[in-house]
């Protein structure tokens, strides 16, 4: 450590995993804050990450559209874990539960860990590209591509929106929702009633989808840990064991706030 | 007249599945996840049969007559092996050893372990590989789009 660095530890919950950052950057400290600051928890910490700025590594260039763009790689050898891309490197040791992130003054890189820790932390559940609501009691996913309405429908109700880009699903005796830290987003967790599979209409009216159809939509929103075999192969069954035990719609709506009556209703409803 | 697949060489070519795939039924398809390729193959419910009959090693013939055993399919011996054959070339299946063609006197049915999971069919289609897709990793995340919002830049104190 250099003279005069202060080494700060920052302790956060993120989806059921709660994880501390170490990382002696003012700078990256400041942005952790205001990224990931409503995530903070008093937990004590199943995962010890140290974050260290790299000089050599440059944020990625602007214009790569999306992570599939940014190949990582990944190696596993015994206790040990480690990803790669262009701009970042992560090691982990798996049994110790700590790990050495290594990249630029930016939060994708901590992105991409959460995803990584989320997998190698819960064995039943996924990642899901979809915005997260709960009216307090019950929760619903609403998934669909970029431009099908997350962000739309979150900011149509913020008092319900958890979060609007990837939530994590957890397929205990009762699936339930948690948010994760991915644009808007808030903590917050909720039994999950119901998935919807967005697309704009001309009126707000809901539809129920086969298995198939389900899963036709929902393989393409899912984050898949392709750096591990057996995550991967955990992730295909919970992904069926979901089709299997909750319902799912396709939605169709108009941007006005109309459509919770829609959204809010009992399954069974028409 | 062409040589058929099962008898080449005058031995039997033999199918297994490759160890690292999973799969589940939802709905109407089969869908088989290629843990090695990161890809998803969907099949049709004879291809999900035979697929499930691979359990143990089999050639053509034995997976024939398990399906016609079940069933009585209008599509023959070559339609199978033409899909065992699609199998092998997306690594999915992998040829087994192949085996001594024992005299015929002596040479019983090949059993393969009934389904467990996977009821026959119940239309008579030939098996198909209805779609395959690669698994890829969706990983949004705002670093990517620093116009969509202030948070997303990704030095914002530079």
């Amino acid at each position: 450590m250099t003279a005069g660095a202060l080494l700060a530890e920052h302790h956060y919950d993120f989806g059921g995993i709660p994880l501390a950052i170490t990382c002696q950057s003012s700078r990256l400290q400041d942005l952790l804050e205001l990224r990931y600051g409503a995530f903070t928890t008093s937990q004590p910490a199943l995962w010890h990450i140290e974050y260290r700025l790299s000089s050599s590594r440059e944020p990625s260039p602007q214009g790569l559209a999306d992570g599939r763009q940014q190949p990582l790689r990944a190696q596993r050898g015994g206790d040990r874990l480690r990803l790669e891309s262009d701009s970042f490197h992560l090691e982990l040791d798996l049994k110790q539960r700590t790990g050495k992130l290594v990249g630029p003054l930016a939060t994708y890189p901590i992105d991409r860990m959460i995803q990584m820790l989320w997998y190698e932390t819960w064995d039943r559940g996924l990642i899901v590209h979809g915005a997260a609501f709960t009216d307090g009691e019950r929760g619903w996913l609403a998934s669909g591509p970029s431009g099908s309405g997350k962000s739309t429908l979150a900011a149509l109700f913020p008092e319900a929106a958890l979060c609007d880009e990837l939530a994590a699903v957890h397929l205990d005796d009762r699936p339930h929702l948690g948010s994760l830290p991915f644009w808007e987003s808030r903590p917050g967790s909720a039994p999950l009633c119901g998935i919807y599979l967005l697309r704009h209409g001309t009126y707000d009216r809901r539809r129920r989808v086969g298995s198939s159809e389900a899963f036709a939509c929902l393989r393409r929103e899912i984050v898949w840990p392709i750096f591990d075999p057996d995550a991967l192969r955990r992730t295909f069954e919970s992904l069926a064991d979901l089709i299997s035990r909750v319902p799912i719609w396709e939605l169709a709506f108009r941007p006005t706030r109309d459509v919770w009556a829609v959204i809010s209703q009992e399954p069974e409803a028409a | 007249m062409p040589v058929r697949l099962t008898e080449i060489q005058g031995a039997q070519v033999t199918y297994r599945r490759a160890r690292q795939t999973a799969w589940r039924t939802i709905g109407e398809e089969t869908i088989v996840l290629d843990l090695a390729e990161k890809r998803m193959v969907g099949l049709n419910g004879t291809a999900a049969f035979i697929w499930q009959s691979l359990e143990t090693m089999a050639d053509a013939d034995a997976v024939a007559r398990t399906l016609s055993a079940e069933t009585s399919p209008d599509f023959g011996l070559a339609e199978i092996e033409v899909f065992l054959e699609q199998l092998v070339e997306l690594g999915l299946v992998l040829h087994g050893e192949p085996e001594e063609r024992r005299p015929v006197a002596i040479d019983p049915p090949v059993a393969i372990d009934p389904p467990s999971t996977i009821d026959p069919p119940v239309e008579l289609e030939p098996p198909q590989i209805l779609w395959q897709e690669t698994v890829e990793q969706v990983a949004a995340t705002c670093a990517f789009f620093p116009a969509q919002n202030p948070l997303c830049n990704q030095v914002p104190f530079s």
